[in-house]
């Protein structure tokens, strides 16, 4: 379990639980099944839009471990440098609330903190309302209504006490779940307690983790924020001067930016990795009212941002160009909007240097095709969205729906680094020798597994058993057949920790229309399904 | 009624003919026709010469924008005979009809497709409904890791996308099923396969391609055998777990239509040759090599995924 919902937690069920015991609590409770690159994706997007806020914007930097009080080890926070710019916006207290309504318009929730360094933001952002806004997430989903007092926290920079004396748990240094357990077994538990022990005891007694979160968090020492986005020199922006609905000026303005990009790149030797296009939008014509009666539950468009993730470094203008127009045709395809074009950016946030890899003695072939494959899977991706270009993979598990999933070839990693999936597709899967024994059926055995997998299985009417309970007579495509052969049965039954129970015997058969089926029957209930076809 | 005539000589003598790798569409009757017919001088072209000849430059026109004129090879001997060039021309697009559901389209299209993804080239399968089962392509000796399968919203995208693929020089084959294409999309996608060299493999409804024309080289009609009623199998090849299938040449440019052929496929991915056919006179020699074909299988060695 990674979350649930009010309604959820009134059965006592909670994050971290396991699946199988939270549908012991709830058997009727609605699973969706948690998607982590689907989280990191919009959580970068935000990342990449939170940029009308300030130039410096971040994602927080994992450990290789899980911190104690995360659930997920995955990306949660967005990082904004906002040194000097408070008074753009009338003070920290303005900006915080402007930035809150700014991620309410995008659907979102977030608890806000602004302090002097990193280490002290996040654990004041985290930690100071943890409870409340738990409590705060509950009434937003009761009663539909997102306007919900903000969780603000403002850390002033000449408070001369520190951050020490918050009541903040340890955890809010950003700790390993094993330093944590062991400094609760010494009966610390806040930040507070954990100040008046001397130093040198902690530098013995505890890994260098600790006292670096500690000097993070309560001495100001410096950490880096590593943004998203690109170095100047290889973002071009250009503002108009009068905002513009046209199409074809767009796209020149476009053109003539990534041919500069380009140049830029061809310098340094560089490719583009992942390339970003802004538009900023601006309420422009004058709307016609039903228009506004639609459009008054979405939150207005500041910015369009437009994102291409390629396979491997490219420096071709027209290829970035190609994939960008795609970008750019499938939104406008939507109609006129009254939101106008006022500037227009692209950036490349992660370049890589253009190399020449010497090709192996026995992996010729693949090197030949890599580049061609790449600029496939970019432009099918472009346009199709990255989850309908997708790679077969195999996974040990006996049920046959769970043996295998599709994994999309362009995205990001789990940790918010990009994702490299070149490798990912020249890479020859890993040999693991468990999977080999038993649990599949033989390599060799091609006739025991469906070409066509009927997902989720289909209900059918099995009209005469014989004595062993091997199917003889079944409706299919609404007539009667006779099943000629039946192979089987293959039992096949799941374990518990995977929720519900499934006990199937499956069967291939004959039909005399020739047709090869594979069936099973559930053994609880009796009932016939079919799984596949031998197409 | 010439021509009809030596049509009817040729199919009586296919029972000897050996393996050509190359069938002409008018073989060579036993006497010339254009010889008995007064006036007729030694060196000159006969009717049946002059329309070989220019069937040849048809084809040759045709195929010109192909990028060679190697063949993949089904893997199956007696399917290849069938073929022009004893196979499947690169760059060339092939349909399979499919008789009725479960008839084993999509096993035939993936026994075609392994021989065409050779060298390090990749197989794309199109599948909006995400049906297609991993697990088996392993089982088939299919690389997976060279498999990309796009999962397209709506059939513009699958469109679309045929034509990215299939102009990529690094597909080796892509199956797709299609339902009815314009000619203009069909056309693009054929000079998008003539680009890249690559074997598009399309899965149609039989009863709807019948009506419809088609701009594939060959169209194989595909309905499932059952071991009863078409194929009598010998002792050894009912201990194994084989599949059969009757196959139809429905069209096949520059080679002729209506053969009528039954493979097996076995639990190790290997083609199978009938033991029998309808036609009487091949049983006595298809059981003298039988015990051959078994030992060495018709298929091109497999290659080692990874």
């Amino acid at each position: 379990m990674t979350a649930a919902n009010a309604t959820a937690r009134a059965f006592g069920i909670v994050p971290q639980m396991q699946l199988s015991q939270a549908s012991t609590l709830c058997a009727e409770a609605q699973l969706i099944e948690h998607d982590p690159q689907a989280d990191i994706e919009s959580l970068c997007s935000l990342a990449e839009s939170a940029q009308c806020f300030s130039p410096i914007v971040g994602l927080e930097q994992l450990d290789p471990q899980p911190w104690a009080g995360r659930s997920l080890h995955q990306p949660q926070s967005i990082l904004l440098d906002v040194t000097g710019i408070a008074p753009l916006f009338g003070g920290d207290a303005k900006l915080a609330s402007s930035v809150h309504q700014w991620v309410a318009d995008q659907g979102y929730w977030a608890s806000i903190a602004i302090a002097n360094t990193i280490g002290t933001a996040w654990a004041l952002a985290n930690y100071t309302h943890r409870s409340q806004i738990a409590l705060d997430l509950a009434e937003i989903e009761r009663t539909g209504n997102s306007s919900v007092s903000p969780s603000i926290t403002i850390f002033e920079p000449n408070e001369a006490i520190g951050i020490a004396t918050y009541p903040l748990p340890i955890e809010a240094l950003r700790l390993e779940q094993a330093t944590v357990t062991k400094l609760h077994r010494l009966g610390i538990r806040k930040i507070g307690q954990l100040v008046e022990l001397p130093r040198v005891g902690l530098a013995s007694r505890f890994n260098d983790q600790l006292l670096r979160r500690m000097d993070q968090s309560l001495h100001n020492q410096y950490e880096p924020i590593l943004t998203l986005h690109a170095s100047p020199e290889l973002a071009i922006e250009e503002c108009l001067e009068h905002p513009t609905p046209l199409r074809s000026t767009i796209d020149s303005i476009v053109t003539e930016q990534i041919h500069r990009l380009t140049r830029v790149l061809d310098r340094i030797g560089h490719g583009v990795v992942r390339l970003v296009c802004r538009i900023e939008m601006e309420l422009n014509a004058i709307p016609i009212e039903s228009e506004i009666e639609n459009q008054s539950g979405q939150p207005p468009p500041v910015a369009r941002v437009f994102q291409i993730g390629l396979y491997q470094p490219s420096n071709d203008s027209e290829h970035l160009l190609w994939l960008l127009i795609g970008q750019l045709d499938a939104h406008y395809a939507k109609g006129p909007s009254h939101y106008w074009a006022r500037s227009i950016s692209v950036q490349a946030t992660l370049t890589a240097p253009l190399t020449w890899q010497q090709s192996d003695l026995f992996d010729r072939h693949t090197t030949i095709h890599r580049d061609a494959i790449a600029k496939l899977v970019d432009s099918l991706s472009a346009r199709m969205g990255r989850t309908a270009v997708v790679a077969p993979a195999i996974q040990r598990d006996p049920q046959p729906e769970l043996a295998y999933s599709w994994r999309p070839l362009t995205g990001w990693k789990k940790d918010g680094q990009t994702q490299e999936t070149k490798r990912k597709l020249t890479r020859a899967p890993k040999r693991n020798f468990a999977e080999e024994r038993g649990m599949e059926p033989n390599a060799n055995e091609l006739w025991r597994r469906p070409m066509r997998l009927q997902h989720p299985p289909r209900r059918i009417e099995m009209q005469r058993v014989d004595d062993l309970g091997r199917p003889l007579r079944m409706i299919y495509h609404g007539s009667p057949l006779s099943v000629v052969r039946a192979t089987g049965p293959e039992r096949i039954d799941t374990g518990w920790w995977q929720g519900a129970t499934q006990q199937r015997e499956y069967f291939r058969i004959e039909l005399s229309t020739g047709t090869w089926l594979w069936v099973y029957r559930d053994r609880r209930g009796q009932e016939w399904y079919l799984h596949g076809e031998f197409d | 009624m010439q021509p009809m005539l030596a049509l009817a000589l040729s199919r009586n003598e296919s029972a000897s003919r050996t393996m050509t790798p190359y069938l002409p569409l008018f073989e060579q009757p036993l006497f010339e026709p254009a010889a008995c017919e007064p006036g007729f001088a030694p060196g000159e072209l006969t009717a049946f010469q002059k329309l070989e000849q220019l069937s040849r430059q048809i084809r040759e026109m045709e195929t010109a924008g192909r990028p060679d004129h190697e063949c993949i090879s089904s893997g199956c001997r007696t399917m290849d005979r069938h073929l022009p060039h004893a196979g499947y021309a690169r760059g060339s697009m092939l349909e399979l009809l499919r008789s009725g559901p479960g008839s084993g389209v999509s096993s035939i299209a993936l026994m075609i497709a392994r021989q065409a993804i050779v060298e390090g080239k990749y197989l794309v399968v199109v599948d909006p409904q995400r049906q297609f089962y991993p697990p088996a392509m392993k089982s088939l000796g299919i690389p997976l890791e060279r498999v990309i399968a796009l999962q397209p919203a709506n059939h513009a995208d699958v469109i679309w996308g045929l034509a990215q693929v299939l102009r990529c020089p690094a597909i080796g084959a892509v199956i797709a099923e299609v339902g009815a294409l314009e000619d203009r999309v069909a056309r693009k996608l054929q000079l998008a396969a003539e680009q890249s060299g690559g074997l598009g493999i399309f899965i149609r409804d039989a009863r709807s391609a019948r009506a419809q024309p088609s701009w594939a080289d060959v169209q194989w009609l595909v309905r499932a055998a059952t071991q009863e009623h078409n194929v009598q199998p010998n002792l050894e090849m009912q201990q194994q777990d084989i599949r059969w299938f009757n196959l139809e040449l429905a069209r096949c440019s520059g080679g002729r239509t209506g053969a009528r052929i039954t493979v097996g496929v076995n639990g190790h991915g290997q083609w199978i040759d009938a033991p029998s056919t309808q036609g009487a006179h091949h049983e006595h020699a298809s059981a003298l090599h039988l015990a051959a074909q078994l030992a060495q299988p018709t298929r091109r060695s497999r290659e080692i995924a990874g």
